[in-house]
């Protein structure tokens, strides 16, 4: 289930976090749990050594849990939220091979509407965490040096906030952040790969390919629903959302100076133009998408 | 000058380097039906959004009243059809509707609304009237398209080839 706040709704880039939710039923769909999450070992010491600071605390208070009990709990607990997480981060893993950077880019403006990014659940992992694996995986399948300016800026920006260790909410919080550890990312980096073998992923030709041809079209209000001349197909969902991504980062102000004085007096306003176009495009790709499906159904009118 | 349906097709299908010089009509879902050979237009279908004006007691709009927003959700209906579906005009309704098409005219061309025949003479019970015709544009957006039922009722299909777009070219 994807909750986006009521006042984001209208902000149509971000809804690129669907990929991650795509990634949710290809986790449950291929079953990578069952090969990837034994790979990922809770530490025996780290929980011992928990159940033991416990132990001696409820002592000092007089109501001890016996110790054996104490331990099976925390063990619940942190295998519960290993689990937890290592599915969203999953998921997330999934999204970006799926989508590309517009996951990453989506989140980043989302996940900082939420809360703080050390805040975790025994569901989700902070985000800080979330955003540290997009990066390294986003740092593995695309020439970085080749992207514009702005985007390296940006990318870099949250590289340096990634890079700050991660403070867990509670103790089990803490234990699950230490067996998550870069080891386990890759690992959930691999294991992504295996769930989107059979299908046909975003890619950086896709991405290069995507801002020299749609994004321009974005600076002159064309939705770009539609790529090729002659035989017009409809333009995947990935690519509008990365080419309309890379027009809010990177050539904002031009998509501004381009657009009636009216739709510039605030950045929300410039924004909102932008917004409303890539969903256009969205709409235009999914119209043709749904009018080539109409012809092949032999039961369809004439008109 | 204005151009023959060939002269439409080789533009949409070989569009210039630039944007700004391109002439764009998307979704072009049909361009063998939409752009017929020997004629001078191409068809645009019938949009999904609809503004249908509502009957409030409201003796003006005033643009500078604070309750300005509040007071237009009273006077209008805003509706989206999906693609298939129907809209049903009533007699003596009058309600504003878009083209399914987006159109990006490059600096030399201007465009024309035209009512489409089959709509006014096959089918009379199926009224359309273009209050402003030719209506020109010169923009990138959909099209505004006005319809207007006299006495009966009238069905109107999403995605049907509803009017003409005419392009002339200037200097």
């Amino acid at each position: 289930m994807l909750n986006i706040p009521g006042v984001e709704s209208g902000q149509i880039l971000i809804h690129g976090v669907l990929a991650h939710e795509l990634g949710h039923a290809l986790y449950t769909k291929k079953e990578i749990a069952k090969a990837l999450l034994p790979k990922i070992g809770i530490k025996e010491d780290l929980v011992k050594g928990l159940t033991k600071m416990m132990f001696e605390n409820q002592q000092k208070q007089g109501n001890p849990t016996p110790e054996l009990r104490l331990r099976k709990q925390v063990t619940q607990e942190i295998t519960g939220r290993v689990n937890g997480w290592v599915k969203e981060l999953c998921s997330d893993a999934i999204g970006i091979r799926l989508f590309g950077p517009a996951l990453f880019f989506a989140e980043a403006h989302l996940l900082v509407s939420f809360g703080p990014l050390d805040r975790s659940s025994e569901t989700h992992p902070p985000p800080r965490l979330r955003m540290k694996l997009m990066i390294r995986m986003l740092k593995q399948l695309y020439p970085l040096d080749k992207w514009h300016g702005k985007l390296r800026e940006f990318l870099q920006a949250w590289d340096e906030v990634v890079g700050d260790p991660i403070s867990g909410t509670t103790p089990y919080d803490q234990v699950a952040l230490e067996t998550i550890n870069d080891v386990s990312l890759d690992l959930i980096a691999d294991a992504s790969a295996t769930a989107t073998a059979s299908i046909e992923c975003y890619s950086s030709d896709r991405f290069a390919d995507d801002i020299t041809e749609l994004a321009p079209l974005f600076l002159h209000q064309i939705p770009p629903g539609q790529r090729g001349g002659r035989a017009a197909k409809p333009t995947e969902l990935a690519s509008v959302i990365n080419a309309g991504w890379h027009v809010y980062l990177c050539d904002f102000e031009a998509f501004k100076v381009s657009l009636h004085t009216v739709d510039t007096g605030t950045r929300f306003a410039t924004a909102a133009k932008l917004h409303e176009l890539v969903l256009k495009a969205i709409e235009i790709s999914g119209i043709h998408t749904a009018w080539e499906e109409a012809k092949r159904d032999p039961k369809r009118g004439k008109n | 000058m204005i151009l023959s349906a060939e002269k439409i097709r080789e533009l949409l299908e070989h569009p210039p380097e630039k944007p700004e010089d391109r002439l764009v009509i998307s979704p072009l879902l049909e361009p063998d039906k939409q752009l017929k050979r020997g004629t001078a237009s191409v068809d645009i279908r019938l949009g999904q959004r609809f503004h249908v004006p509502l009957r409030a007691k409201l003796s003006q709009l005033d643009l500078l009243s604070p309750t300005h927003q509040t007071d237009l959700l009273k006077y209008k209906d805003d509706t989206f059809v999906p693609l298939g579906d129907y809209f049903v005009l009533h007699p003596g309704q009058f309600v504003l509707g878009e083209t399914l098409e987006w159109v990006h005219l490059p600096r030399n061309l201007v465009a024309f609304v035209v009512g489409k025949s089959t709509w006014g003479e096959r089918r009379p019970h199926h009224c359309y009237r273009d209050r402003r015709s030719p209506k020109f544009l010169w923009d990138s957006d959909p099209i505004n398209l006005e319809r207007w039922r006299d006495s009966y009722l009238s069905v109107s299909r999403i995605g049907n080839r509803a009017t003409l777009l005419g392009f002339s070219r200037g200097d």
